[in-house]
């Protein structure tokens, strides 16, 4: 290397000097840009910045290969190998683990990039390239057809024709063999002067004609319109009208549409179809439905059933097929949707639109909706359009919350078949609905579960307790004595004890009197006692009467309970 | 060697070359080269290549994709010779190769030298060496040295024959529909026609003996290509609407009525309105996939608004698409024992349904592609000539004065030659359109010959 001349500026010497590099060393600096994007796709994401440096030094590489052969980068695709020219740029042991596999396969002998050739397409064909390799190309595609649909500008390829022959047997290898044969034959039959003699075509009515024609292309077809008037007035469709048709598509390519369209498709085959194709048609009408609802498309659902409605109402064989759709809605999957989503006003009015027979299943969504007023909602509903509700509910009582009683209320008043819903709701797990029905009780459903509340006398929680000894109290109901005098014989609280105490007072009659006597005698707690006796007096009880006065003159009994007597004492004799 | 003859060269001589190949092979994986069963083999194989060879500066026994072709050209193959396909393309991808040729002046030395060769690298690590060995005339390649040159022509009917012949087989055989594969062959297809727009048309011109749903789809697609492309479509979209039209009636050719059945209106109305159920008891399954349900969507579409209906619903573009082109091809090329319309009274009957049953917009892009007289039509000049239509007019008002090649004289006299009726000192008119199957000509022939 010559010694730098001192004083000289460093840059401009050296640019003098460089020597022009050979194309070989050009090709291998693009095989070795080419190499490292190929192995840094393996371990990074697309986008990048690894993965972009890499890209760039490949693109620069090929410009510069532009630069100094001023030809195409042709890369020729072998089963193993990648060259360029006469130099390997990849090389790998066995064509199953080459890069240049999925393109082998394909038939792709060569990749050109033209000069000119932006970073952009380039990592885009890297990028496709990569996929390829992973097996990740989008589905129906493969290499070389999702290469000519992006129709890059500046990479070409040259592509052998390949049979394909991925199915792999004999038998394979026959049916392709045999599509060879027909296909050759077609050619020649193709490209034959004469026709086939298929000329002679059976001659028919000229009615009868027009009417095969016309159920072939389902339109209808007059004899003038096949009279030959001259040429028509024909134009040709304008740019503008061009344009228009294809923004009109470009429209419907949007997915949204999708499963509506869908779901039409299926509403008109089911018109057509056979027994054993039916089954077919409800699983995608099925998930069908389950997109729109799953998309909260309610809108376009809601257009759907009106219309399949309108067509049953017209056509009163389609009924069947109205019902089979539309009860699909109630299924389980799609049912879940239709209870978990927010939009439930939407839901209710989806559900407004079909027919009552289909409705029958939507007793089971009554439960899951999570909202009360949801709920509330959609059983009005079921009950205007005369779905029977009763059942269900005594059966699910259990699933009802306190916040359901409220639209429960009108359906348990609606008159003695509903008594069974008041006992389940009484019989319900939760205390809490327990104690709400309870405080909703009116005096005509005290007298038709008066078992059932004395039962719950006894019930395991003090709040449920409490309320039904209330309601009982409220309502005089002189039954309650018996088990409040059970009540008594067990362990109690002190508050408790007092209560049903109380009430047995309120209650009274002579069990309830003798039972009071046998609690005054019995209890060891002044309180307790003290209070005993003024239910004593409260009562009424004559019989109580040398008991209290006993206690009221023990010369050391507590003075709170000889008070409690005395005062007892004075109910039972006002006058005395 | 022209083209016939290599076809012919490929079915006599291919199999039996590819057998003897196949045999030296197998003897030398097992014995020595100079074993009495490999020398007799070898001696067989000599003699065929002595005769094949006669004449020629060599022979090309290639291998691609397990398909065995003969320089250049495709065996045709019986079941008997499977094994023998399949052995070939054993040895070929061990050694990476992908051609045997054999060269002029190949003595006997030669093709024992080639056997140890093949002998000493089949079991090393790097087979493909052998490649790069001399071995005289004959040689090893991972290439094909000869490919056989089509023109745009007969690559475009190559392909539309096979896209018949593989519909045709997922329609009858009920295989599972590939898509990859029609898309592959529409893109050659596709591919080919640029700048032959009007051959392309003329693709869907060929009579068809039967109810023939591989050539009803196949012509609407070519059809709706071609009217996705004057749209100025990207090409994902136009082969997605070619597609749309290659599937729209997979249930076609499979109808149960008979031409001799009675004809009954309902049962044939019906029939026409199951053919989306069966296209998409072909294609769908569950989960369902959008782009094959766009497919199904758009087949049914393809059949609405019908006048019959109760109740009219919306139908998305695709179908509307659609509806023409197959409206067309049925109308041209109804199911027996009827005749079709010729292709001018179907476009005037298509025309005057436009609003009610067609799209307008869509019949007036339809008459742009395939013009008033479509490509292919066989009509009859005013001077008496008969003539095929050869190309659409580019100025709408000359619609009716296409190009036309007079292929019979007034006098029914042999002819071939051209006349432009749009210039402006031609005389001649378009006084008829005819129905082919009376001339019994195969009009689309003088397209493509």
């Amino acid at each position: 290397m010559p010694a730098l001349a001192i004083g000289k500026p460093l840059a401009p010497a050296a640019s003098a000097t460089a020597p022009t590099p050979r194309p070989e060393e050009v090709a291998a600096e693009v095989g070795h840009a080419l190499n490292k994007v190929l192995g840094t796709y393996r371990f990074y994401a697309e986008g990048h910045s690894a993965l972009e440096d890499v890209l760039q030094r490949l693109s620069e590489a090929v410009r510069r290969y532009h630069d100094v052969t001023s030809e195409a980068v042709v890369l020729h695709v072998r089963a193993s190998t990648l060259l360029l020219g006469e130099v390997v740029l990849v090389e790998a042991t066995s064509p199953k683990d080459s890069v240049t596999r999925p393109l082998f396969l394909e038939g792709v002998q060569e990749i050109l990039f033209q000069p000119g050739l932006e970073l952009a397409e380039l990592s885009a064909f890297l990028g496709m390239w990569h996929r390829a390799q992973q097996r990740a190309l989008p589905a129906e595609y493969d290499f070389y057809t999702w290469f000519w649909e992006q129709g890059f500008e500046d990479i070409e390829l040259v592509v052998a024709e390949v049979p394909t022959t991925t199915d792999a047997g004999a038998e394979s290898a026959q049916t392709e063999a045999l599509l060879s044969e027909r296909e050759e034959q077609l050619f020649t039959a193709l490209t034959r002067r004469q026709g086939t003699g298929s000329g002679q075509r059976l001659a028919v009515g000229h009615d009868e004609w027009l009417a095969r024609l016309e159920a072939e292309v389902l339109a209808p077809v007059h004899a003038e319109d096949l009279k030959r008037t001259g040429a028509p007035a024909f134009t040709g469709a304008s740019e503008a009208e061009v344009a228009e048709l294809r923004a009109l598509l470009e429209r419907e390519r949007n997915p949204d549409g999708l499963h509506e369209r869908g779901l039409w498709l299926v509403w008109a085959l089911l018109a057509v179809c056979r027994d054993e194709e039916r089954p077919a048609l409800m699983g995608w009408a099925e998930e069908l439905l389950a997109g729109l609802v799953s998309a909260g498309r309610w809108t376009a659902l809601t257009h759907v059933v009106q219309g399949m409605t309108r067509d049953a109402r017209a056509m009163s064989a389609r009924a069947p097929d109205l019902h089979a759709v539309t009860r699909l809605l109630l299924r389980e999957g799609i049912r879940t949707g239709l209870a978990q989503t927010s939009e439930q006003a939407q839901v209710l009015e989806l559900l407004g639109l079909l027919q009552r027979d289909a409705l029958q299943g939507a007793t089971d969504l009554l439960f899951e909706m999570t909202s009360s007023e949801s709920r509330g909602a959609l059983a009005r509903l079921l009950l205007r359009r005369g779905i029977p509700l009763m059942n269900v509910l005594v059966t699910r009582a259990a699933s009802l919350n306190v916040r359901d009683l409220e639209w429960v209320r009108p359906l348990r008043e609606s008159g003695p078949d509903a008594q069974p819903l008041t006992a389940a709701l009484l019989g319900h797990p939760q205390p809490v609905v327990r104690v709400a029905i309870i405080a909703r009780l009116e005096k005509r459903d005290v007298d038709r579960h008066r078992a059932l509340l004395l039962k719950l006398l006894a019930d395991p929680n003090t709040d449920v307790r409490s309320e039904t000894l209330a309601l009982l109290l409220r309502h005089g109901v002189e039954g309650a004595v018996g088990p409040l005098v059970t009540r008594l014989e067990t362990r109690l609280d002190r508050r408790e004890r007092m209560a049903v105490v109380r009430a047995l007072a309120d209650l009274g009659g002579p069990v309830a009197a003798t039972a009071l006597r046998q609690a005054f005698e019995r209890e060891q707690d002044t309180e307790l006692k003290a209070h005993c006796a003024q239910c004593m007096g409260i009562l009424g009880d004559p019989r109580a009467r040398p008991l209290l006065e006993a206690t009221a003159r023990k010369l050391f009994a507590p003075r709170t309970l000889k008070l409690a007597c005395r005062e007892a004492l004075a109910l039972l004799a006002p006058g005395a | 060697m022209d083209g016939e003859t290599t076809r012919e060269d490929a079915n006599r001589v291919g199999p039996r070359l590819m057998a003897l190949v196949v045999r030296c092979l197998n003897a030398v994986s097992l014995h020595d080269v100079d074993n009495a069963g490999v020398k007799e083999a070898l001696e067989e194989l000599g003699a065929l290549l002595d005769t094949a060879l006669r004449g020629q500066t060599s022979v090309e026994l290639q291998c691609v994709g397990g398909i065995p072709f003969l320089s250049g050209a495709r065996m045709k193959l019986g079941d008997e010779h499977l094994e023998t396909a399949v052995s070939l393309r054993r040895y070929l991808e061990h050694f990476q190769a992908q051609e045997i040729s054999f060269g002029a002046g190949l003595r006997r030395e030669h093709l024992r030298t080639f056997l140890v060769a093949c002998q000493k690298h089949r079991r090393t690590q790097k087979p493909q060496a052998i490649l790069q060995e001399k071995l005289g005339p004959i040689r090893l390649r991972d290439v094909l040295s000869s490919t056989t040159v089509l023109t745009p022509r007969e690559v475009m009917l190559r392909y539309y024959a096979r896209l018949v012949v593989l519909l045709k087989h997922v329609i009858d055989t009920r295989t599972p529909v590939r898509i990859e594969r029609f898309r592959r062959v529409l893109l050659r297809l596709a591919d080919a026609s640029v700048g032959h727009e009007s051959l392309l048309v003329g693709l869907t011109r060929f009579r068809r003996a039967q109810v023939d749903g591989g050539q009803h789809g196949a012509a609407v697609a070519v059809l709706t290509l071609l009217m996705a492309r004057r749209m100025g479509l990207s090409r994902a979209q136009q082969l997605d609407l070619a597609l749309n039209g290659l599937f729209h009636d997979l249930g076609r050719g499979t109808t149960p009525l008979s031409p001799e059945q009675e004809f009954d209106r309902a049962s044939h109305e019906l029939l026409a309105r199951r053919g989306p159920l069966q296209t998409g008891l072909r294609l769908l399954q569950r989960p369902l996939d959008s782009q094959r349900l766009e497919r199904v969507v758009a087949a049914h579409d393809c059949l609405q608004p019908a006048w019959s209906g109760p109740v009219q619903h919306p139908i998305g573009f695709a179908g509307r698409l659609l509806a023409v082109p197959c409206a067309f091809d049925l109308l041209t090329f109804p199911s027996p024992p009827h005749p079709g319309l010729p292709p001018d009274t179907a476009l005037r009957l298509i025309t005057h349904r436009a609003g009610t049953r067609f799209d307008p917009r869509v019949v007036r892009l339809f008459t742009a592609v395939a013009g008033f007289y479509p490509v292919g039509t066989l009509v009859r000049l005013s001077g008496g000539q008969l003539g095929v239509v050869m190309d659409v007019p580019t100025d709408a008002a000359l619609a009716a004065r296409p190009r036309v090649r007079v292929i019979q004289g007034a006098g029914k006299t042999k002819a071939d030659y051209v006349v432009d009726l749009a210039e402006p000192q031609q005389r001649l008119s378009i006084i008829a359109s005819l129905d082919s199957t009376e001339s019994d000509l195969n009009v689309p022939h003088f397209l493509f010959s």
